[in-house]
């Protein structure tokens, strides 16, 4: 499974979020996800199962068709777990 | 024996080679696997030298710029980008740099371990931008190089912690508790706003920015590497339209002007994307090391994060940000030429973010007024210092482009006046 996370240039705001997801996907024993950071021009060329970033670039990405997690609290780790096991049950 | 020793000190010469050592001490301590720590080691090596091919293309392509800008207005215009100095101070300041960085960031884990100022700066990039101004103004002090990594540790360290420390206040409003601290080196900038907001502004829970309604095509201004290449682009074509086509076309041939223009824009985007690239593989190995470290030595501590972070909380203040930080540089360039200062081109990219953030501060104290006026005045200071403090680095070689941010003009200058001040440089 592909997790990316997205921000404005890919180095900020995205790896505080591959950071918090990583560490989520492990409290949850999750096996076999690779997930990366990008900026928002290279999202696109990515085919990912996931995508977590803010609301205005998840609606840019919304018509890729690709399950998302908006997050407004990029540290709110209970959060993103909650969102994590609700788009997992579904796959 | 010798050859050993001149392959390692040449190696260990190359800043590229101590970025990766770090990275290699920090995959270790994390007790990742032989297999992490090589191939993560390997990737902070090539991202630092990624950088440096980034930061030729941007030299590359600002020189005939110059040369047009200086034929038609005859002025020196200055487009500020932290990256690009920042990458073009790695090839001969690497060394001090990586130092800087890497003791800069260890110092932050030991002063929020003993101090109340418990705060995680986890902004590496700029992390990375402050050990760059730090390492080229104290080396114009004459002082020998250990000398120049240990006060640029004390600086780096120092501004980890005190820069969150003093957004706090307003942190607290924007996200509503103590889980974010602002870590990012326009603090100085975002507080006046703030203020400003307090003073002059309206009452933020009736007049909030986030009560107004925008209109869809604004989220373009969202692209920034696009919005430098345009921004370039337009900066190009309106001097090369001053220049005069013959003088123009000892760069461009024969390629059309504009066309030329147009291309030397993204020409500017292109090296600004490899730049980031290099970045980008540099903070994946370092800035996870980095927290999960300081998880362990000051787990109560709060992350200081890159001013996004905040703009979740406030996303139309960013807007009203983005014009009224516009007006502002619109402003302070209509004032450099009358008052003789170097000129700052007006970047949107700043808008963007600075202007975005320092409107949340103002919304945050008082609300849509507090938000435009706090940001608008971000703009006119944050050109004016950038201007002020450009000679400094022009005079060292760095033509073209400087720091952005308020908080590195700030030290910039204050380093150079200390320096004057003792008669060191």
């Amino acid at each position: 499974m592909k997790v990316v996370c997205v921000c404005a240039f890919g180095l900020g705001s995205s790896l505080i979020l591959r950071m918090n997801v990583e560490e989520v996907l492990k409290k949850l024993g999750v096996k076999n996800v690779n997930v990366e950071v990008v900026d928002i021009g290279q999202a696109r060329g990515t085919r990912p199962d996931l995508i977590v970033s803010s609301h205005s670039f998840c609606e840019k990405l919304a018509d890729m068709g690709v399950p998302m997690i908006e997050v407004i609290n990029y540290v709110d780790k209970n959060f993103l777990e909650e969102e994590i096991k609700q788009i997992l049950k579904l796959q | 024996m010798n050859l050993i020793l001149n392959i390692l000190s040449s190696l260990i010469s190359q800043a590229a080679v101590l970025v990766a050592l770090m990275s290699c001490i920090g995959l270790v301590a994390q007790k990742a696997s032989f297999e992490k720590v090589m191939t993560g080691t390997l990737k902070t090596f090539l991202g630092f030298l990624i950088m440096g091919q980034g930061a030729g293309i941007i030299t590359g392509m600002l020189e005939p710029l110059n040369e047009i800008m200086m034929e038609a207005f005859n002025i020196q215009g200055v487009i500020p980008v932290n990256e690009a100095i920042s990458a073009i101070a790695s090839e001969n300041y690497g060394t001090q740099m990586a130092l800087i960085a890497f003791f800069g960031l260890i110092l932050n884990m030991v002063l929020a371990r003993i101090t109340k100022l418990k705060y995680i700066f986890l902004s590496g990039h700029h992390t990375i931008f402050m050990a760059a101004l730090c390492a080229v103004m104290l080396s114009t002090f004459g002082i020998p190089d250990i000398m120049i990594i240990i006060i640029g540790t004390g600086i780096v360290g120092l501004l980890s912690i005190i820069t969150p420390a003093i957004s706090m206040p307003f942190m607290r409003k924007i996200t509503g508790g103590d889980t974010i601290a602002m870590g990012h080196w326009a603090t100085t900038c975002y507080v006046i706003s703030g203020l400003i907001g307090s003073v002059v502004g309206g009452d933020p829970k009736t007049t909030s920015t986030e009560d107004m309604k925008f209109p869809k095509w604004v989220s373009f201004f969202q692209e920034p590497v696009l919005l430098m290449g345009i921004g370039v682009f337009v900066v190009s074509m309106v001097s090369c339209a001053f220049a005069g086509p013959q003088f123009v076309s000892q760069y461009a041939g024969d390629t059309n002007m504009a066309v030329w223009a147009f291309i030397q824009g993204f020409i500017f985007s292109a090296g600004v994307t490899v730049i980031l690239t290099g970045v980008r593989m540099i903070l994946a190995e370092l800035v996870p090391a980095f927290k999960g470290i300081s998880d362990k030595i000051v787990p109560d501590a709060i992350p200081a994060l890159d001013c996004p972070s905040v703009f979740t909380f406030a996303p139309n203040a960013v807007l009203v940000g983005f014009f009224a930080y516009t007006i502002g540089q619109l402003i302070a360039f209509g004032l450099f030429i009358p008052l003789g200062m170097t000129v700052i081109v007006p970047t949107l990219l700043h808008s963007f973010f600075m202007g975005g953030t320092a409107a949340i501060f103002g919304n945050a104290t008082g609300g849509r007024r507090g938000a435009f006026i706090g940001a608008l005045a971000a703009g006119i200071l944050n050109n004016f210092l950038c201007s002020w403090l450009y000679p400094v680095f022009g005079s060292l070689g760095f033509i073209g482009t400087t720091f952005a941010d308020t908080d590195f003009s700030i030290i910039g200058l204050l380093l150079y006046y200390i320096g004057k001040m003792f008669g060191l440089s």
